[in-house]
């Protein structure tokens, strides 16, 4: 096993990117997110690290705050496949996976690929739509694979798959499970931008117009060696400690009804190191692991009912606090 | 725990309403014979009801009812024992409002609140009693609570019964030394704390300072300790063994009473032996003023008094266990004249009652010149005829009882005995009283003490000779001797019916008993009898000195610190805990020396941030900051790093110097 692992190391140090190399790309790479996506630095590093640490995103905002924009922006600077589904109450597994249509010139069922095979797939207003279309997507995310009348299809790669959720309007709505929102590395939030940030949205050039003028800074292949270096980011033993220990008090913690499973952990601890790598370090900080642990946990964490009065990101805030570096 | 009660609890294993509804039920078990039916009623349907509820949640009791419930309990407390605050009503009322809250508790904090009360409950319990079995069941409750308490607390653990009890039992371990340093040490005050208004309904088995026909049988019936005596070197023979409580002077034709203060001075006794008699009693509590000693105490404590019916009586009443060291003598004799309060007293007669006494009594004092003589008539006359000694006499009802049972029943208790005898003798013109006591006692082999309990009741003569004084005269032993040489089970017929402890005829079951009496004698000494003199003497024994009040609360409050000290570092065991990377070591000894300036790095704060803040603070120093803080991260959180780098980190961090301000 060890061996395995060294090998497996040594393979890939070989197509690893050096700290000063990958700094270069992505500064440019994060610098083009920002023109066109004003003061949301901190949502734009965290996408970022989301789609270095090879994971799916779910966006919960109000409508109109940026999340498509946001998700085309990233799909347009690492040069990806774009596709978007909106979600609506009778959208059908096929409408997202493809169909097999009967050919009566070959007299044979060929594949149709739904949008689903795509690089950058966004679900826009995912919980619109019926648990059975929601679960088709969200099996699609976990096995990065489509099987559909039993022929197994790979999705392209990288595959990263942006939803988003209004949480404001509940009716006609199916929220997501939380094993299902499992599924989705981190979650964030938009948000308003400032003034400042407004009146240049305000000011400036139609935003569609700029992402197509935008040019194409990492390619696919970058993105999956920069993917690689990410999660090859040092985590000590102190470190580890630090989250285990986050992760087990949140377990003890009164206001959640269940605490992070050991998948939030690891997904933790993915995110934690590419959030640093993205800060240019090869380790890990405390400060790395509490800048994702919002995003990593608000989603999986249920609100006791005794503190139902409570924010979720103020109740991890405190969590935060209880745990001493 | 039998296996089916197992299986039950088991099942509710996990239901935290059930283990509060449990506990409530166990600690208000013993009260629940104390009282009123109709508490009883209510308190079993309240605890049922909420059971039910655990599966119908929707059958929970709206509030208007609690309310209607708590008042009317209120109000029928009242009405049962003209008070809310008594021992038993305070009891019932606690115990209520506690079911009442049962079905409007929601929160952990409800149940909680419950169970601290709960706890309350067994101190109410120990007002009653504070025996052994009462402290053992006490004892199963304290468990029962605690594991309660983990139930309501286990949030989503399932915790297994099995474990529940273990750990319960743990935490009750860690508890027991405190426990023990608050029993030796916690202030005892004499006296009750509060004086509770007396229930009405109380009822206290003991002897009673009147006596009518009947209530000394009924008092046989309990077998229930008065007192016990250890004598300092032989015991004396059984039918000597006469314990002298109180004297009755005044009789209406039914019931003898203590009547008026004898204002007689103590006259000086002449004893025939030199034997003084040494013992030491111990009484239990019996909420009453006299005490017990052999007839005839010669040697009084200097805080007793010694009154001139020559028995004893105690300053204060008896309410908890009392201890006296007392010597008698047996035989004894008084030359003196008879005061004159004696003699009329020792003679009055009441009017239109029993005249065949009278008659009787008057015939004999004709017939023979010497009183002795009259006494030995009288005593021949019980032996000779067809008297009987029985528990269970015919009722003899109105003011002729002494007429009914001398020339009629014919069947009578020591009472019977005694009150006709004393009013013949007085009416044949011998001053007589009657003196209500205890009679012989059961000699533990087991510890040598002997143990006289209600059933040793008794009840005898004495009358006036010229030359001699008091003289006992018992007529009860004129009818069956048995009683007084042996004990009232020789005495009483094959056919009676006996009261259940004198059933007993198994040796083994009898040195079971034996076993449990000298159990419940070290339990009385050790742990109900431990008050303020005991405190005070066992400290003086330790220490060589004598506490003030205060000195001993210090004392008890420093054991107790100390013994929380122990149990903390057994418990977390901080020596087990890995010590600090010596990286950690330099960087705490840098947030301290910026903790000197006000800059105070939280727990939870990573070194970027705090250097960031650090750094805002003391513009001036930001470079070493910021270097120092680098090396810091590099040595923990970097993959590789090397010993320069630890060199130069202590060096920065010795070197880091700030002013203070």
């Amino acid at each position: 096993m060890s061996q395995n692992n060294q090998t497996e190391k040594y393979m890939s140090t070989q197509a690893l990117f050096t700290i000063e190399q990958s700094q270069h790309l992505l500064a440019q790479t994060s610098e083009s997110i920002s023109s066109i996506i004003l003061g949301k630095d901190k949502q734009i590093q965290l996408a970022l690290s989301c789609l270095l640490a090879d994971g799916h995103l779910l966006i919960e905002d109000l409508p109109g705050v940026g999340k498509t924009t946001l998700s085309l922006t990233l799909a347009k600077v690492f040069g990806l496949d774009f596709q978007r589904i909106q979600f609506t109450s009778d959208l059908l597994p096929s409408d997202v996976l493809g169909v097999s249509i009967f050919d009566t010139s070959t007299q044979l069922f060929t594949f149709h690929k739904g949008p689903v095979f795509t690089q950058v797939l966004l679900a826009d207003e995912i919980n619109r739509s019926t648990p059975k279309t929601q679960s088709s997507l969200l099996e699609a995310m976990e096995e990065k694979q489509v099987t559909q009348d039993g022929a197994t299809r790979a999705l392209p790669k990288p595959f990263f798959v942006i939803a988003t959720q209004n949480p404001m309007e509940q009716v006609g709505t199916f929220p997501l499970p939380e094993s299902q929102l499992d599924r989705f590395l981190m979650r964030i939030n938009i948000g308003y931008p400032d003034q400042q940030a407004e009146m240049e949205l305000l000011k400036g050039n139609n935003r569609h117009e700029m992402i197509q003028q935008l040019d194409v800074s990492i390619t696919p292949e970058q993105l999956i060696k920069l993917q690689l270096t990410a999660s090859n980011t040092h985590m000590s033993q102190a470190i580890l400690d630090y989250v285990l220990s986050l992760v087990r008090s949140s377990r003890l913690s009164p206001w959640f009804i269940s605490g992070l499973s050991p998948r939030a952990g690891l997904a933790l601890q993915r995110c934690a190191r590419s959030w640093a790598f993205l800060q240019g370090r090869d380790h890990v900080l405390p400060e790395d692991v509490q800048q994702v642990l919002p995003g990593v946990a608000a989603h999986r964490l249920q609100i006791h009912p005794e503190h139902q009065d409570k924010n979720i990101d103020d109740l991890i805030m405190l969590l935060i606090q209880q745990v001493p570096v | 725990m039998s296996y089916a009660g197992f299986k039950i609890l088991n099942v509710f294993n996990n239901s935290p309403v059930f283990w509060v509804v449990l506990s409530l039920f166990i600690v208000s078990l013993p009260h629940l014979s104390r009282f009123p039916a109709w508490s009883v009623v209510l308190i079993i349907i309240l605890f049922l009801w909420r059971l039910i509820c655990i599966k119908h949640k929707n059958w929970l009791p709206p509030r208007w009812i609690l309310v209607v419930i708590s008042l009317s309990t209120f109000a029928a407390i009242f009405i049962s024992f003209g008070t809310l605050i008594g021992k038993t009503a305070g009891s019932v009322l606690l115990v209520i409002l506690l079911a009442v809250k049962l079905h409007e508790s929601q929160s952990k904090r409800d149940y909680m609140l419950i169970i601290s009360l709960s706890f309350f409950v067994i101190i109410t319990n120990f007002l009653f009693s504070q025996s052994i079995p009462v402290v053992l069941f006490m004892l199963f409750a304290v468990i029962i609570l605690v594991i309660s308490m983990l139930s309501i607390n286990q949030g989503d653990a399932q915790l297994s019964l099995n474990y529940k009890f273990k750990f319960s039992l743990k935490l009750l371990f860690q508890a027991l030394p405190l426990m023990l340093v608050m029993f030796i040490l916690f202030p005892r005050i004499s006296g009750p704390l509060w004086q509770l208004p007396e229930d009405s309904q109380s009822a206290i088995t003991g002897l009673s300072d009147t006596m009518s026909p009947g209530n000394i049988s009924n008092l046989i019936q309990s077998n229930a300790v008065a007192f016990r005596v250890k004598f300092d070197d032989t015991v004396p023979q059984q039918n000597k063994l006469y314990w002298r409580a109180l004297v009755l002077w005044y009789f209406d034709g039914r019931t003898w009473e203590q009547g008026k203060h004898n204002p007689t001075p103590l006259a000086t006794l002449q004893t025939t032996t030199n034997e003084n008699i040494h013992y030491t009693v111990t009484l239990e509590a019996h909420h009453r003023k006299w005490l017990y000693a052999l007839d005839i105490p010669s040697n009084v404590p200097a805080d007793i008094i010694y009154t001139s019916n020559y028995n004893l009586r105690s300053q204060q009443t008896i309410n908890n266990l009392y201890q006296y060291k007392i010597s008698s003598v047996l035989e004894y004799f008084n030359t003196s004249e008879i005061s004159p309060w004696e003699k009329s007293a020792g003679l009055k007669i009441p009017l239109n009652s029993n005249p065949e006494t009278l008659r009787m009594g008057k015939n004999l004092a004709l017939q023979f010149q010497n009183k002795e003589d009259i006494v030995n008539y009288v005593l021949q006359y019980f032996n000779q005829e067809d008297f009987h000694y029985t528990l269970r006499p015919p009722l003899t009802p109105g003011f002729n009882s002494v007429d009914q049972f001398l020339f009629e029943t014919k069947r009578g208790f020591c009472e019977h005995y005694a009150s006709s005898f004393t009013l013949l003798m007085r009416a044949a013109g011998i001053p007589a009283r009657i003196v209500l006591g205890f009679q012989g006692g059961t000699n533990n082999p087991l510890n040598n003490i002997m143990t006289v309990s209600n059933s040793d009741a008794h009840a005898w003569s004495e009358v006036w000779f010229k030359n001699r004084g008091w003289v006992r005269i018992d007529p009860t032993a004129a009818v069956a001797p048995q009683r007084i040489e042996q004990n009232l089970n020789a005495a009483l017929d094959q056919a009676e019916t006996r009261p259940l402890h004198m059933q007993i005829n198994s040796s083994f079951l009898k040195d079971v008993l034996f076993y449990w009496d000298a159990m419940d004698n070290q339990w009385n000494l050790w742990v109900i009898g431990y008050d303020e003199k005991f405190q005070q003497k066992l400290l003086e024994n330790i220490f060589n000195k004598k506490f003030e009040l205060s000195e001993i609360i210090i004392i008890m409050i420093c054991c107790l610190a100390v013994l929380l000290l122990v149990l903390a570092m057994f418990i977390l065991k901080p020596w087990q805990k890995q010590k600090l990377e010596p990286e950690v070591k330099i960087y705490n000894d840098f947030c301290n020396k910026l903790a000197s300036r006000g800059l105070i790095r939280a727990p939870h704060e990573g070194p970027l941030d705090f250097a960031n803040r650090a750094k805002m603070a003391l513009p001036e120093k930001a470079q070493t900051i910021e270097q120092i803080t680098r090396l810091f991260t590099a040595l923990r959180f970097e993959k590789s790093h090397h010993k320069q780098q630890y060199n130069e980190l202590r060096d920065q961090v010795r070197r880091f110097k700030i002013a203070k301000r």
